[in-house]
C-alpha cells in the first residue's frame, strides 16, 4: 500500500484526500457533471421527450437574444432583486440594531423574525396567495382599515409584481438579520465604551461606528441576498404562474418553463441558464467591487 | 476643582465583588496612583468613574457633584483603556481626532491638538495607519494620544505603559509627569507595577480583592506598610518575610524562627514583654541587609550566616539570594564589591532598626 500511494508526500495528505473523497464525489456527480452537461447540450436541440440531439451551434443562444418574454422575465427579475435586496437589507439592519440589546422579549422577536425564513416558500406563498386576495385576504381589509381601497393584487399587471416583492421582503428579513445581529455582537464592547467617552451616541454613534465596523458583513449580506434574488422561483409557481400578461415572470421561472412545459426544449432552457447565470456572475462582481470602495 | 470623590462605592459582578465598600479621594490636579495585583478591581474602579459601569453601592462626586444618573459623556473625562480600545477602522489621526469632532470643535484645532499630541508621544509618522498595523507599544501610545488631545478635567489611565519596552516606558512616564504637571489634569493611573507606582505617584492607593490596603504618599507605604500584604507588595525586590514567635529572654525580647534567633531592638519595637509566645512574621528589606565585611558596626544589627545561591550584579549593587541557617531563603542587596560567590558561605548584617513586626494572626504591623 505505502509504494502504491507514493503520490502523497505524506500521511497527512492521504489522509486529507480521502476525507474529502466523499464529499469531492457528491460535488463532481450533482454539481459538476450537471453543470458542463448543461454548457454541453445548450448547443443542441435536446429535448426532454426527444431521443438524442443534434449539435446547432450558437442557434439557442441567437433565438434567446431575439425572445422579448426573456427579456422580460431578465427584468422583473432585475426590478425583484434592486427592490428586495436593498430594503430587505436595510430594514434587516434596523431590526438587528434594535434586536441587539439583552431586553427580556429579544429572544421572542429574534425567533419571530426567523421562523419565515426557515419556513418553507411553498406552504407561505401559499398563505400570502390567500391573503392577498381582494376581497376575502386580509392585505386589503387592513388597508380598507386606515382608508384605502387596495388593488387586486395578483391578478392585476400592475400590482403583481409588487405583491411578489412585498411578501420576499417579509420572508428574507430574518436571513440577513441574523447575520447583521452576530456581526452586531462581534464588535467589541471597549469600542463602545470608548465611543460613549468621546461623546458618540444614538445616531452618531450607528453611523461613525456600528456601521463603518460592519462594512465587511453589509458587502457578504448584499450578494449573497442578490444571488438568492436571482433564483426566485416558488413563490412565482404557487401564487401567480409568472402572469398575469407575464408581468410576473421571472427568469428561472422562464428556463423551468421552457425546460418542463411543452415542447420541452431542453437545449434552449439550459442555453437561458447560463446567460442567467453569466449575468449574474458579473453583476456580482461589479457589487463586490463597488462595495470593496465603499469600505475604504 | 475636578477632584473625585468615592463614597462606600461596591461593585458585585455576580458572585464575585470587584469592589468593595470603596472610600477615596482625589485631590484637584492631583496624580493618583491605584496599584494592586491582578483582579483586585482597579478597572473596575476605572469604569465606575468613567460612567461606564454603574455602582451596586456608593456613590461618585465630581466636583462636588453627583455623577449619579450621568452618562459618561456628559462628565468629561478621556479614558486609557487598559487594551486599548482603538477604533479598527480609523487611521491613527482620526482615532485621535474623534473626539474633538463629536464636539463639532473647528478642524484647525483639532489639526493643532493631534499634531501636538502626535509630536509628544513620537507618533507622528504613524498617523496615516490603520491600528492593525501598529506594534502593541505605538497602540497604546495612540490610546494615550486619543486622552491627552480632549484636555478633559479627569483622566484615567489602566496600565497605559505596560505594553512598552523599559527604555520607552521611563521616557513616558517622565513624558506624562510634565504633561500633568503642565495641563494640571486630575489623573488616577491603574498599574500592577509597584516601581511605576513608587516614581509616578504623589499618592498611592494599594488595594487588594477590592479592598484598599492603604493609601498615601510612596514614602509612607514603603517606610510604615500597615499589613503584611503592603509589605510585600512595595518595593522591589519584595520584602523578606520571616515567620516566628516572640520570646522573652533576660536582656530583652527577641524574635525566633525555630532556625534564627534575632533579638529586637528596643528602640525600634518598644517594650514586647506582655507579647510572649505571639507568632509574628519578621519583615526586613533586602537593602537593609549588607554584606557584613561592608556593614558598619553597630548594636542594632543582626548579624547572619548563611550560603549564597544566586549571585546578581546589577553595577550599581548586588542581589543575593541566600539560604539561612534551617533553610530560611532570603533576599540582600550588597554592595557591588561582595565576595559573595555560588555556594559559598557569605555572612550577612541586618539593620533592625529598619525591620518591621507583624502579628501573624491578623497581619497588621505591630507597633
Ligand atoms: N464584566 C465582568 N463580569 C464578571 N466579572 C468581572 C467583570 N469585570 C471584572 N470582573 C471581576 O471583578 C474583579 C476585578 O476585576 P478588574 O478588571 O477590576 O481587575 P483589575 O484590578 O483591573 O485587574 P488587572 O490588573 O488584571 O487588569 C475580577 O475578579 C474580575 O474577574
Ligand atoms: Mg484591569
Amino acid at each position: 500500500m505505502a509504494r502504491t500511494l507514493k503520490v502523497f508526500k505524506n500521511e497527512q495528505h492521504s489522509t486529507a484526500f480521502f476525507a474529502l473523497l466523499p464529499s469531492f464525489a457528491v460535488f463532481l456527480v450533482f454539481t459538476l457533471y450537471p453543470l458542463l452537461y448543461s454548457l454541453s447540450i445548450s448547443f443542441t436541440d435536446a429535448g426532454l421527450l426527444k431521443q438524442g440531439s443534434t449539435f446547432i451551434g450558437l442557434s439557442n443562444y441567437v433565438k434567446l437574444f431575439k425572445d422579448p418574454t426573456f427579456w422580460k422575465a431578465m427584468l422583473n427579475t432585475l426590478i425583484y432583486t434592486v427592490a428586495v435586496v436593498p430594503v430587505a437589507n436595510a430594514l434587516s439592519f434596523m431590526l438587528a440594531l434594535a434586536l441587539n440589546r439583552k431586553l427580556a422579549l429579544t429572544p421572542i422577536y429574534r425567533t419571530a423574525f426567523f421562523m419565515p425564513v426557515v419556513a418553507s416558500t411553498a406552504s407561505v406563498a401559499t398563505v400570502w396567495f390567500l391573503f392577498y386576495d381582494p376581497f376575502y385576504g386580509g392585505f386589503n381589509a387592513l388597508m380598507a382599515k386606515i382608508g384605502i381601497s387596495g388593488p387586486a393584487w395578483l391578478s392585476d399587471p400592475s400590482w403583481a409584481l409588487a405583491g411578489i416583492i412585498i411578501m420576499a421582503i417579509w420572508k428574507n428579513l430574518g436571513y440577513s438579520m441574523v447575520i447583521y445581529l452576530a456581526g452586531l455582537q462581534d464588535i467589541p464592547k471597549d469600542i463602545y465604551d470608548a465611543a460613549a467617552l468621546d461623546g458618540a451616541y444614538g445616531q452618531r454613534l450607528t453611523r461613525y461606528i456600528t456601521i463603518p465596523l460592519m462594512g465587511r458583513i453589509f458587502s457578504f449580506t448584499m450578494i449573497i441576498s442578490t444571488i438568492r434574488s436571482f433564483q426566485v422561483f416558488s413563490q412565482v409557481r404557487i401564487m401567480t404562474g409568472g402572469g398575469p400578461t407575464n408581468s410576473t415572470l421571472v427568469a428561472v421561472y422562464y428556463i423551468y418553463r421552457q425546460a418542463f412545459e411543452s415542447p420541452y426544449r431542453l437545449g434552449y432552457a439550459s442555453a437561458a441558464a447560463w446567460v442567467v447565470f453569466l449575468v449574474l456572475g458579473i453583476l456580482a462582481v461589479l457589487e463586490a467591487r463597488t462595495m470593496r470602495r465603499i469600505e475604504q | 476643582m475636578a477632584e473625585v470623590i468615592l463614597k462606600g462605592v461596591t461593585k458585585k459582578f455576580g458572585k464575585t465583588v470587584a469592589v468593595s465598600g470603596l472610600d477615596l479621594e482625589v485631590k484637584d490636579k492631583e496624580l493618583l496612583v491605584l496599584v494592586g495585583p491582578s483582579g483586585c478591581g482597579k478597572t473596575t474602579t476605572l469604569r465606575m468613574i468613567a460612567g461606564l459601569d454603574d455602582p451596586d453601592e456608593g456613590e461618585i462626586f465630581i466636583e462636588g457633584k453627583s455623577m449619579k444618573g450621568v452618562e459618561p459623556k456628559d462628565r468629561d473625562i478621556a479614558m486609557v483603556f487598559q487594551n486599548y480600545a482603538l477604533y479598527p477602522h480609523m487611521d491613527v489621526y482620526n482615532n485621535m481626532a474623534f473626539g474633538l469632532k463629536m464636539q463639532k470643535m473647528p478642524a484647525a484645532e483639532i489639526e493643532a491638538r493631534v499634531k501636538e499630541a502626535a509630536k509628544i508621544l513620537g507618533i507622528e509618522d504613524l498617523l496615516e495607519r490603520k491600528p492593525k498595523a501598529l506594534s502593541g507599544g505605538q497602540k497604546q501610545r495612540v490610546a494615550l494620544g486619543r486622552a491627552i488631545v480632549r484636555k478633559p478635567r479627569v483622566f484615567l489611565m489602566d496600565e497605559p505603559l505596560s505594553n512598552l519596552d523599559a527604555k520607552l516606558r521611563v521616557q513616558m512616564r517622565a513624558e506624562l509627569s510634565r504633561i500633568h504637571k503642565r495641563i494640571g489634569a486630575t489623573i488616577v493611573y491603574v498599574t500592577h507595577d509597584q516601581t511605576e507606582a513608587m516614581t509616578m505617584g504623589e499618592r498611592i492607593v494599594l488595594m487588594k480583592d477590592g479592598i484598599i490596603q492603604q493609601q498615601g504618599e510612596p514614602m509612607q507605604l514603603y517606610d510604615d506598610p500597615v499589613n503584611i500584604f503592603v509589605a510585600g507588595f512595595i518595593g522591589s525586590p519584595s520584602m523578606n518575610l520571616i515567620d516566628g514567635k516572640i520570646r522573652n529572654t533576660y536582656d530583652g525580647a527577641c524574635f525566633d524562627s525555630g532556625d534564627l534567633t534575632i533579638s529586637l531592638p528596643e528602640k525600634r519595637f518598644g517594650s514586647l514583654a506582655s507579647r510572649d509566645g505571639l507568632d509574628v512574621v519578621l519583615g526586613i528589606r533586602p537593602e537593609h541587609i549588607e554584606d557584613a565585611e561592608f556593614a558598619p558596626m553597630g548594636a542594632d544589627r543582626a548579624v547572619l550566616g548563611a550560603t549564597a545561591d544566586v549571585v546578581e550584579p546589577m553595577g550599581s549593587e548586588t542581589l543575593l539570594y541566600v539560604t539561612a541557617k534551617g533553610g530560611t531563603q532570603v533576599t540582600a542587596k550588597v554592595n557591588p564589591s561582595t565576595k559573595a560567590a555560588f555556594g559559598k558561605p557569605v555572612t550577612l548584617s541586618a539593620d533592625l532598626t529598619k525591620a518591621h513586626l507583624f502579628d501573624r494572626a491578623t497581619g497588621l504591623a505591630m507597633k
